[in-house]
């Protein structure tokens, strides 16, 4: 009966110490993805008011400016681009191709005061400069929370559960350099309106 | 050996004094203020205003809004530093992430200088990005680019004041203080703690004193009377970088 009860109790032990190491990492785990996920879900929501907002943009723009096509053009096909794109990375490159055609834009308005003054496009491009924001701080939190999930993954005794239920390191929304900056509008020349 | 410890103790102290200065570009709240006027550019009277009408606004509905003004931002994006601040300082209520921050730079030289309003998502619906612009242009930028601060940061605080009172369908009216806690004299509180202490020591065998974890439920336990009384801290209130900003 000792005999017995030996080796059987040590797996016992054995298996309940696994567990009680493994189950709480894959909560863990579980609780890191939720997280990546959510923030995800706010750079979405950033990157699609961004989207929702160029076509207005690009009206009101038409409206005192409709000989600058090209600087038009470049901003439709950033979007177009954007539109398309569908991973994290492929998503942060179409958007840094939307923020250089804007940052164009930004330069050729310079050259219309009444396009600068007009009250439509100046509350279109505050929320367009708020939508930057956001989704800098939302890439941010996105990033930090991918972050904390690929150390889960990487580290012991994670990268054994990683492997074991599939969890796979996640991409961070990475912005090339110098892109990063969200173009800011000086409007203090027609401020005096 | 000893060169080397001396080298590696140095080499820490100045990595320390760096971050610290690295941080040090974040400026640190003050207590009982809705005003940090860091850069020392509104008259005395004009804060209190402020202040007054902030306090009651945070007693009255759990919305702050803060004005703070800087000398400079060292070079980082206006908008992202406020949201940013508001985040470390957590202005707002922590569920209703309701904050407000005005804040301005004065020392970047005429033309350079910034002005943001930043809010958190808790009143996004009362001062979108395209209403924050508005203000920015009609109250703040005419006064203050013909010098006068005050006049600017009063309008301009007034505007958004009115837009986060109308959110929480506000008249000014305080909540009814609740009185009981205030009845209770000092000297009684003290006397229960004392005497809890003493009951406490005497049933704990060995007279090694009380577990420390036996006490962990007293400060809170009166926090919730004390908070009423004036702003002593912030909210914990987020922002998601709602906001809008100008030069001037």
């Amino acid at each position: 009966m000792k005999k017995l009860l030996g080796p059987i109790g040590i797996i016992v032990i054995i298996l309940v110490v696994i567990a009680l190491l493994f189950i709480p990492k894959y909560n863990s785990l579980v609780t890191a993805e939720e997280n990546v996920d959510s923030k995800w879900a706010q750079v979405e929501n950033q990157l699609q008011r961004r989207y929702d907002l160029i076509p207005n943009l690009v009206e009101s723009v038409k409206g005192y400016a409709n000989h600058e096509q090209e600087v038009i053009a470049n901003i439709t096909e950033a979007r177009a681009q954007m539109g398309s794109a569908s991973s994290p990375e492929e998503q942060a490159v179409a958007n840094d191709a939307l923020t250089g055609a804007l940052s164009r834009l930004l330069v050729v308005v310079e050259n219309y005061p009444n396009l600068k003054a007009d009250a439509n496009f100046r509350q279109l491009m505050d929320e367009l400069a708020g939508t930057e924001n956001r989704l800098a701080v939302a890439r941010e939190d996105y990033n930090n929370e991918v972050q904390q999930f690929n150390k889960h993954v990487k580290r012991f005794p994670g990268n054994l559960m990683a492997g074991m239920f599939g969890f796979e390191q996640k991409e961070y929304f990475k912005a090339t350099a110098g892109a990063d900056k969200a173009p800011s509008i000086d409007f203090s020349q027609s401020g005096t309106h | 050996m000893k060169r080397c410890i001396v080298q590696i103790i140095i080499v820490c102290s100045m990595l320390l004094f760096f971050s610290n200065l690295a941080e040090a570009t974040m400026p640190s709240p003050m207590k009982n203020t809705y005003i940090h006027d860091f850069a020392n550019v509104i008259s005395a009277n004009v804060k209190e205003e402020i202040n007054q009408y902030s306090e009651q606004l945070d007693q009255g509905t759990g919305a702050e809004i803060m004005v703070v003004t800087v000398d400079s931002l060292h070079g980082q994006e206006p908008k992202m530093y406020a949201t940013k601040l508001i985040r470390s300082w957590g202005i707002g209520d922590k569920e209703k992430n309701n904050g407000v921050l005005i804040l301005a730079t004065l020392g970047q030289g005429e033309g350079n200088n910034d002005v943001v309003i930043a809010v958190g998502q808790g009143l996004e619906g009362a001062l979108p990005d395209g209403k924050l612009g508005r203000i920015l242009d009609n109250a703040f930028y005419p006064s203050a680019s013909a010098g006068n601060l005050d006049q600017a940061f009063q309008a301009t605080y007034s505007e958004v004041f009115r837009a986060v009172a109308q959110e929480y369908n506000w008249n000014g009216d305080l909540p009814a203080q609740t009185k009981e806690e205030d009845d209770i004299p000092t000297w009684l509180i003290i006397l229960i703690i004392i005497v809890v202490i003493i009951i406490y020591s005497f049933f704990s065998k060995g007279g090694g004193g009380p577990r420390s974890g036996g006490y962990g439920g007293y400060p809170g336990s009166f926090g919730g009377g004390s908070s009423r009384g004036g702003f002593g801290g912030f909210g914990g209130g987020s922002s998601a970088g709602g906001g809008a900003s100008r030069k001037f």
